[in-house]
């Protein structure tokens, strides 16, 4: 299977993970995971730089919306473009998160992994030589 | 008489008037004192009253001064008259007599010039005219001053009856003809008022009397007597009358009670109103004293009152005392009055106006009750109550203010609380404030953190309204405040609550479907397996959309939607709607469709709306049986957009019609059936649509299909009606 595109996963859900990881690998992406917002913000910074990052809100220590503040603030990772994957249906939430520059916003429980691989696919096209 | 003097003196009328002026004074006391008496007051005041009379040659000006009745002068008239003529006989036979001697004869004529002179001067101060008409030969004569009355210079015409009679005014000429023609036939003297139409074209009032002299034989010789303008007197009296007449039957009409007493409160009068007032005819009252219809405990105060007051020349208003109706019931009267004076200026009694304010005592009583009660309440209440006075900047508040916030918090005027108010809250609540002060609002509301004396926060709701003045500008406000702290924070808990228990409930969800989906795509699964697989998707799937409207209850219930209003066009939207769920109304062989005219949008929140609809037509394809009818309508009327869906579906029980859209009912009929529910659907449906300003609405009945409908405000954009 060719390498559709790095992924960079930030999940503390070990289900969510596990179901992701593989939806994503089985259509040909690279996925590396995260199970907190330290380790995501860690593995975000390593070269080459993920295509896409996935990234959960509710999360222990770091929560996501500050992992997102922290991406968007280094350039070197401000220009990934990152889909928010939460439970949290908050209009509060969403605000927040297209205010510091999330590219796209997902309740989980509404979406299908076949959508969300299509979804990433696009981006890492629009996102051009990264992979 | 001999018919031979009588000719003579019919000739002579001029002569004959002015002489016996004098001559007849003697006959006149005579008469008078065999009257009534010699030496009498009575007879000296008449004889008095002859002579000036007599001395105007009008004896019936007299009469009318002294209001003696014609029919009792007559006969004395009739006797001056025959003393006239013999005097005046015994007169001329005395200057026959004396024939010889000149000088004595010219003296006569001296004097009855004289007298003649004094006739017309006399005549012209008091503006009596006299007159003569010559029976027999039809002569007319009248005196300068009658000329003058009728506006004409003396002598300027030859008089007549028919010259006369010109002069009265058509409306009279009957009346003037009918008793001239009586007085003939009968010797009767007259008198009478006629209206004239003098030379100079003035219409006046004239005052005529006459007496007829006959012959022996009982024949009319002579008809003579006096005319007057009366003109004024007589508006003057009518003028009179009319107020008279006026002012009693205002009396009689007014509503008042209007009456006379006497010093001893016996009623004199009284006019129709105390019928109305207290039940009695004014007879059953008149002659009777107050006590007996007063209430005995007010009798006493008011007797004595009267009695004091009288002593001192007072009369009274606003006295206020119960008096007993004819029913047996009292009535509260207010009786104003003014003393009513005897000639010697002592008080006779009093006339008074009293008026039934028993209405006005009770609800007086009322007041004072309902004042009671709030003061009552107002103490017993855990809310704080403030009136604010605007213009005077006084600030009432009842003892819950100083409990509620702390003894030491002192009432300011309302406009002046902001540094009390939670910095966060403190501007948005004294703009909103004013806003409102400054608005033609009546009631205003606002929730807010108020500091107590003790530093601590309290959460309160106020809520105001306010009193405006003609113009609409705020003169007073009354208010409360209700401690919402612990609402405040169960509000925030739930609120809390609920996203942490969605969120919990969420994450294993997604983690369930996700796990399902990628079982659903492993190659060469046995059917059954991914039969059972499929359903536990749907499952996980059901599950996801109940959390998601316990979700959205929640938001709209707490006021916070985040929802974002913009022009929808239901149209569009219900044919997206339809499209989604043509799958489960197609597997049910049902019939989808819409009608729909063209309508302008509607202002709302898209993707709630979208929820309403897909709530909606899901419900008429879970209750409509296979191969039926789902037909969705919209209409524009009256500024409102209309949207329906009508089934012929199981219906709706008739009572479970009012509970349709409360959070989690289900219709018995419907619960029976295979398809799910929540019981979440219509609430949510109702709860967007009124979130948007909208009614929601349904009409069914069980057996033949239901209609359920929801109206929004139309939106017009440059006046163009989208399709």
């Amino acid at each position: 299977m060719t390498n559709a595109g790095r992924v960079l996963l930030v999940e503390d859900d070990k289900f969510l993970r596990r179901a992701c990881e593989a939806s994503l690998r089985q259509r040909g992406f690279e996925v590396i995971a995260a199970t907190d917002g330290d380790e995501g913000l860690r593995l975000a910074r390593l070269l080459p730089p993920p295509d896409v990052v996935l990234l959960d809100l509710l999360m222990p220590r770091v929560p996501g919306i500050e992992v997102l503040r922290a991406l968007k603030a280094e350039p070197d990772t401000a220009g990934i473009p990152v889909l928010i994957l939460s439970n949290s249906s908050r209009d509060e939430d969403r605000r927040l998160a297209a205010e510091l520059g999330a590219t796209g916003y997902y309740v989980k429980a509404t979406l299908s992994l076949k959508d969300l691989a299509s979804q990433v696919a696009r981006l890492v096209e629009g996102y051009g030589t990264a992979g | 008489m001999n018919p031979e003097i009588a000719e003579r003196l019919a000739r002579a009328p001029v002569r004959y008037l002015a002489v016996p002026a004098s001559a007849l004074l003697p006959a006149a006391g005579l008469y008078l004192a065999g009257r009534f008496g010699p030496g009498s007051g009575e007879a000296a005041l008449w004889a008095e009253a002859w002579g000036l009379g007599l001395a105007l040659g009008a004896v019936v000006v007299f009469e009318q001064r002294r209001r003696l009745s014609i029919r009792r002068l007559a006969p004395a008239a009739r006797e001056l008259e025959e003393r006239v003529r013999d005097a005046d006989v015994a007169l001329r036979a005395e200057i026959a007599g004396r024939a010889a001697d000149a000088r004595e004869a010219e003296r006569h004529r001296e004097r009855m010039r004289q007298q003649e002179r004094r006739l017309v001067d006399a005549q012209r101060v008091a503006r009596i005219g006299s007159w003569e008409w010559n029976v027999i030969d039809g002569s007319v004569t009248w005196s300068d001053e009658t000329y003058r009355l009728f506006g004409l210079s003396p002598g300027e015409i030859e008089p007549s009856l028919d010259r006369y009679m010109e002069f009265v005014h058509p409306d009279d000429q009957g009346l003037v003809r009918r008793t001239i023609q009586h007085t003939l036939e009968t010797g009767e003297p007259f008198r009478y008022d006629q209206h004239i139409v003098r030379a100079d074209g003035v219409e006046r009032i004239m005052f005529s009397t006459g007496a007829l002299v006959r012959d022996a034989a009982g024949r009319p010789l002579l008809m003579s007597g006096t005319t007057q303008d009366v003109t004024h007197l007589r508006v003057t009296d009518d003028a009179r009358r009319r107020t008279e007449a006026r002012f009693r039957s205002f009396v009689e009409a007014t509503n008042e009670w209007i009456w006379t007493s006497d010093l001893h409160g016996v009623a004199t009068y009284s006019n129709p109103a105390l019928r109305s007032l207290l039940g009695y005819d004014p007879g059953e009252l008149v002659g009777h004293p107050w006590k007996e219809i007063l209430h005995p405990d007010d009798a006493v105060e008011v007797m004595e009152g009267i009695r004091q007051l009288a002593a001192a020349k007072e009369g009274w208003s606003g006295w206020v005392h119960r008096w007993r109706h004819k029913d047996g019931s009292y009535r509260f009267l207010e009786s104003n009055a003014v003393p009513m004076h005897g000639h010697g200026g002592e008080i006779v009694g009093y006339c008074g106006a009293s008026r039934d304010v028993t209405a006005r005592r009770e609800a007086e009583d009322a007041l004072r009750l309902s004042d009671e009660r709030f003061h009552l309440a107002a103490r017993a209440t855990h809310d704080v109550l403030w009136d604010w006075d605007l213009a005077s900047q006084a600030m009432w508040v009842n003892e819950g203010f100083g409990a509620l916030l702390g003894a030491g918090h002192a009432a300011r005027p309302r406009d002046q609380w902001g540094e009390w108010i939670h910095p966060d809250e403190a501007s948005a609540v004294t703009g909103s404030l004013q806003a409102f002060l400054a608005s033609d609002e009546e009631t205003w509301q606002a929730d807010y953190r108020l500091r107590r004396l003790d530093g601590s926060w309290l959460w309160i709701l106020e809520r105001g309204l306010v009193i405006r003045c003609q113009d609409g500008s705020p003169r007073r406000m009354l208010g409360s405040m209700m401690d919402i702290t612990d609402r405040k924070e169960s509000e925030g808990m739930k609120s809390e609550f609920v996203a942490m228990v969605s969120h919990q409930l969420r994450t294993p969800l997604s983690g369930m479907s996700w796990m399902l989906e990628l079982a659903a795509e492993v190659d060469g699964m046995p059917a059954d397996a991914a039969r059972y697989i499929q359903a536990a998707r749907d499952s996980g799937q059901r599950l996801v959309l109940l959390v998601n409207d316990l979700l959205d209850i929640t938001r709209l219930e707490s006021g916070r939607t985040g929802a974002m209003p913009q022009p929808v066009l239901l149209a569009d939207l219900t044919r997206s709607v339809i499209d989604e769920l043509r799958m489960p109304a197609a597997d049910r062989r049902q019939d989808l469709g819409m009608m729909a005219s063209a309508v302008p949008p509607v202002l709302a929140d898209m993707q709630l709306i979208r929820q309403a609809i897909t709530n909606l037509l899901s419900n008429a394809i879970k209750y409509t049986p296979a191969g039926g009818r789902i037909t969705v309508a919209l209409q524009e009327a009256g500024g409102m957009v209309r949207w329906s869906v009508q089934d012929d579906g199981i219906g709706i029980p008739r009572r479970a019609m009012g509970h349709l859209f409360e959070k989690f009912y289900r219709a018995e009929n419907a619960a029976g059936l295979e398809a799910e529910g929540t019981g979440l659907g219509l609430h949510l449906v109702r709860l967007i649509i009124e979130d948007a300003g909208g009614r929601v609405w349904c009409e069914s009945e069980e057996g033949r299909g239901s209609m359920f409908a929801f109206s929004l405000p139309a939106v017009y954009i440059t006046g163009k009606v989208a399709s």
